[in-house]
């Protein structure tokens, strides 16, 4: 057994630099989680503990649920990856040892024997680059809970990590890495040893596959049909590549879409809203003389039925647009207020709820409810509320005309129960937002270093299994400028490709994250992205790319100048 | 005396094709037998099959009365490192381990096996045991082989085409210390082959063409390895 595990660990070692950077994959995958974590857990239950909350103690508790849920999705995703990209590793690796394998097999031992060694192997790897990311988090995790500090006015901020925190950063994805590697194995399990013992040992693909790469290739234009081909015969090198490609674009455009969803949001509350205070009474007052220099509203909390669920929503209602609040539409232009029937809503139910203009809606407020068609969407509406008619409010509240509960001024209202000033109000939306900014910045670092890796990776792989192609290039005389040509070059237009075909669905997930983030959350993220965003990722591609290219010319020098080729004819 | 190996009626059917059409044979214990016949006869694959690493489509194999054929994985897995070890013509040495290594990996039990100094010895690669197998040559491989399948005395050794890949020297050698093996440790040696002359050294030939048995004989004066006529 001692003996097996080690020419087994030996052979697995050999690849020393695929298991560095799979090291370093499951490490970030645990660092995403336990940096946020580490600043949540243990203030989650401190304030959980606490009898009641203070406004922004009840924030600061917010943003800590929004972090543990982007945490948990995050790591859903990498591990995901992380679990393709052992996939490949053992697949391959399996593969190519097909008759060491076969040769144990012939020796007696047994298939649970065997395997037990990748999946302890498996296990020992994910748990030790677990711990490097639990290291690297807790130092990290100062990075948020600084940042709660300053943002929410919090003292006493403790970095605690749950019991079941560690155990789902640190096992879950270990277990599903081993689950991996297990099922790698199975093809070795089910086929007969005399079957093996004949295999190829090489890496080789299937007869259809090839075929297949053959006639894709000829569709390519130009001369490097072979390239083409070369890169078509690896399929999963190739979906490595896809995957790379996309993750990095989604990393990336999702932290831009988190970090400019604050902006946005901060300015749908600039936007059309020129008043200084939000002045609230306790109840209904009458308006008996017009007011000057403010505008009075009446507002009251409703439901929105949907088909599946009630969405709770502020109602204002206010008679016409003036200088102090005017709604408006996305482009900047000035809005009709609701008339009667008639409902104004945000970009949020448009987004997450797909509620569009035209449509029908059920509202409800003190168990009257009341159908409205949606008559537009406004960009700066206030967050989580909705605009009707005052007629059509006063009547669902048995109101009479010209009732308000707030008034909206230039100047502060003596006798309001409650005032909110335009300070006050863009501090609050400050504070919501600081947490997505600090996780945008993560994601963003996090999407280059998974995306760079999964590049590297991919690249990897079959640079190692063209090390016989390249052996005999260079015997053919070719340069190993022109080796790389027709081996790695070929990568480049196929990361293009992949980057141009893979834009939109990469948008789509993004918009798919946001919109649950934001369900779950309770927090509006909008997708946002632009021009400069996909330039700039395909710039960083290039650059990474580049960086690739760079170190793998470096590796063809090295095999051509070694003696590899005489070693290789030699085992032939 | 009762047979070690008994073969019932073995069929192999690969890719709609039968390789194997109803082989029936009983191998005795401590017996040298050569399976021989030209490639493509099916001989490598009956080997597969009576060592277990290969299920018959259909047909039976019984190792002392017992059904290999009928055996679990696991008893499949315990019977091969118990019993019987293989001997492969590319020798199929553990590239990470060490010839001594090699070896031991080999062993069932340390209780039960051959002293591995005397048996490096007897196989001549004493001075080799700490060097790996990319240092040596492709018989010194063979030999290691060899050490690997015997150490722990199974009952019988499956070599397929043991000596193809070796020089006539080596052949010679590694031939003759089958037979030595079979002797002194009372094995029984089943040895596939398309060599005419290792036949020759056989207590018993069996030829196999187009996946049946052509003949079955008795070799009444087999020669000594050393007597073999290179061609």
């Amino acid at each position: 057994m001692k003996l097996l595990y080690k020419q087994m660990t030996k052979e697995l070692s050999k690849n020393y630099l695929s298991l560095v950077l799979i090291l370093l994959l499951v490490s970030f995958t645990s660092f995403i989680y336990f940096f946020v974590h580490f600043s949540v857990d243990g203030n989650i239950a401190t304030l959980q503990s606490l009898p009641s909350l203070k406004e922004n103690e009840h924030l600061y508790l917010n943003a800590l649920h929004s972090n543990a849920i982007l945490a948990r999705n995050m790591l859903t995703g990498s591990v995901i990856l992380t679990s393709f990209v052992f996939y490949i590793f053992y697949h391959r690796f399996m593969k190519k040892n097909y008759k060491s394998l076969a040769c144990l097999k012939a020796l007696g031992f047994k298939d649970s024997v065997i395997s037990s060694l990748f999946w302890a192997f498996t296990f020992i790897l994910s748990v030790l680059g677990g711990l490097l990311g639990l290291i690297a988090g807790y130092f990290a995790s100062d990075l948020l809970l600084k940042s709660g500090m300053k943002s929410y006015q919090m003292s006493g901020l403790v970095k605690r990590i749950h019991i079941s925190s560690f155990f789902i950063g640190i096992f879950i994805p270990a277990f599903f890495f081993c689950i991996i590697s297990y099922l790698t194995y199975l093809p070795v399990a089910t086929k007969e040893t005399a079957l093996l013992l004949s295999s190829q040992t090489d890496t080789s693909t299937n007869p259809f596959l090839l075929a297949a790469a053959n006639k894709l290739a000829n569709f390519y234009p130009g001369k490097n049909k072979l390239s083409v081909r070369l890169a078509l015969r690896k399929p999963l090198a190739l979906i490595l590549i896809i995957l790379a490609v996309t993750a990095f674009s989604v990393m990336f455009l999702l932290a831009y879409s988190l970090h400019l969803s604050s902006e946005k949001i901060y300015q749908s509350q600039i936007l059309g809203h020129h008043y200084l205070y939000d002045n609230l009474f306790d109840k209904p007052r009458l308006l008996e003389k017009p007011l000057p220099n403010s505008m009075p509203y009446l507002n009251t909390s409703g439901n929105i039925m949907t088909a599946k669920q009630a969405i709770q929503q502020e109602v204002i209602a206010f008679k016409n647009n003036s200088p102090l609040f005017e709604l408006m539409d996305d482009k900047g232009n000035m809005l009709p207020g609701p008339t009667s029937g008639e409902i104004v809503i945000s970009p949020a139910l448009r987004d997450l709820y797909d509620i569009k203009e035209g449509h029908q809606i059920e509202l409800y407020i003190h168990n009257h409810c009341k159908t409205f068609t949606v008559s537009a969407i406004a960009f700066n509406a206030k967050l989580n509320s909705v605009y009707i008619h005052p007629s059509d409010l006063e009547e669902m509240l048995s109101l009479p005309p010209h009732s308000y509960t707030g008034i909206w001024s230039i100047e502060n209202i003596s006798d309001a129960a409650k005032v909110i000033s335009r300070y006050e109000k863009m501090d609050e939306l400050e504070k919501n937002f600081v947490s997505n900014r600090i996780s945008a910045v993560i994601n963003q670092l996090v999407g280059c270093l998974i995306g760079s890796i999964l590049l590297f990776l991919a690249l990897l792989l079959n640079f190692q299994d063209n090390t016989k192609d390249i052996l005999i290039l260079d015997l053919m005389g070719y340069q190993s400028g022109a080796i790389r040509k027709m081996l790695l070059d070929i990568y480049k237009p196929v990361i293009y490709f992949i980057f141009s075909l893979g834009l939109w669905p990469s948008m789509q997930i993004v918009r798919f994250i946001l919109k649950s983030l934001s369900l779950q959350i309770g927090d509006y993220m909008p997708f946002q992205s632009n021009i400069f965003v996909i330039g700039g990722i395909f710039l960083l591609l290039n650059f990474i790319y580049f960086i690739v290219q760079w170190t793998f010319n470096l590796g063809i020098n090295k095999i051509i100048k070694s003696d590899a080729l005489y070693q290789y004819s030699n085992n032939e | 005396m009762e047979a070690i190996l008994k073969a019932e009626k073995i069929e192999k059917i690969f890719k709609q094709e039968k390789i194997l059409k109803g082989i029936s044979l009983e191998i005795m214990p401590n017996s040298f037998t050569v399976l021989l016949g030209p490639s493509g006869s099916g001989k490598t694959t009956l080997l597969n099959i009576l060592s277990g690493l290969l299920k018959p489509s259909s047909g039976k194999v019984y190792y002392k009365d017992k059904a290999i054929t009928e055996f679990s994985k696991n008893q499949l897995a315990d019977w091969k490192r118990k019993n019987v070890s293989n001997i492969f013509q590319s020798y199929l040495l553990l590239n990470n381990l060490t010839v001594r290594e090699n070896i031991e990996i080999g062993m069932f039990s340390p209780d039960n096996g051959l002293p591995l100094d005397e048996l490096s010895h007897l196989l001549e690669i004493h001075h080799l045991l700490d060097k790996f197998p990319s240092e040596l040559s492709g018989g010194q491989q063979q030999r290691v082989a060899i050490a690997r399948a015997v150490i722990k005395k199974p009952d019988i050794l499956f070599c397929d085409e043991a000596t193809g890949a070796l020089d006539e020297n080596n052949s010679k050698k590694v031939v003759a210390l089958l037979h030595h093996l079979k002797q002194s440790l009372g094995l029984t040696v089943i040895f596939v082959t398309h060599n005419l002359q290792i036949a020759e050294t056989a207590d018993r030939v069996i030829t196999i063409k187009d996946g049946l048995i052509h003949q079955d004989k008795i070799n009444q004066n087999p020669i000594s390895a050393y007597e073999m006529i290179w061609g």
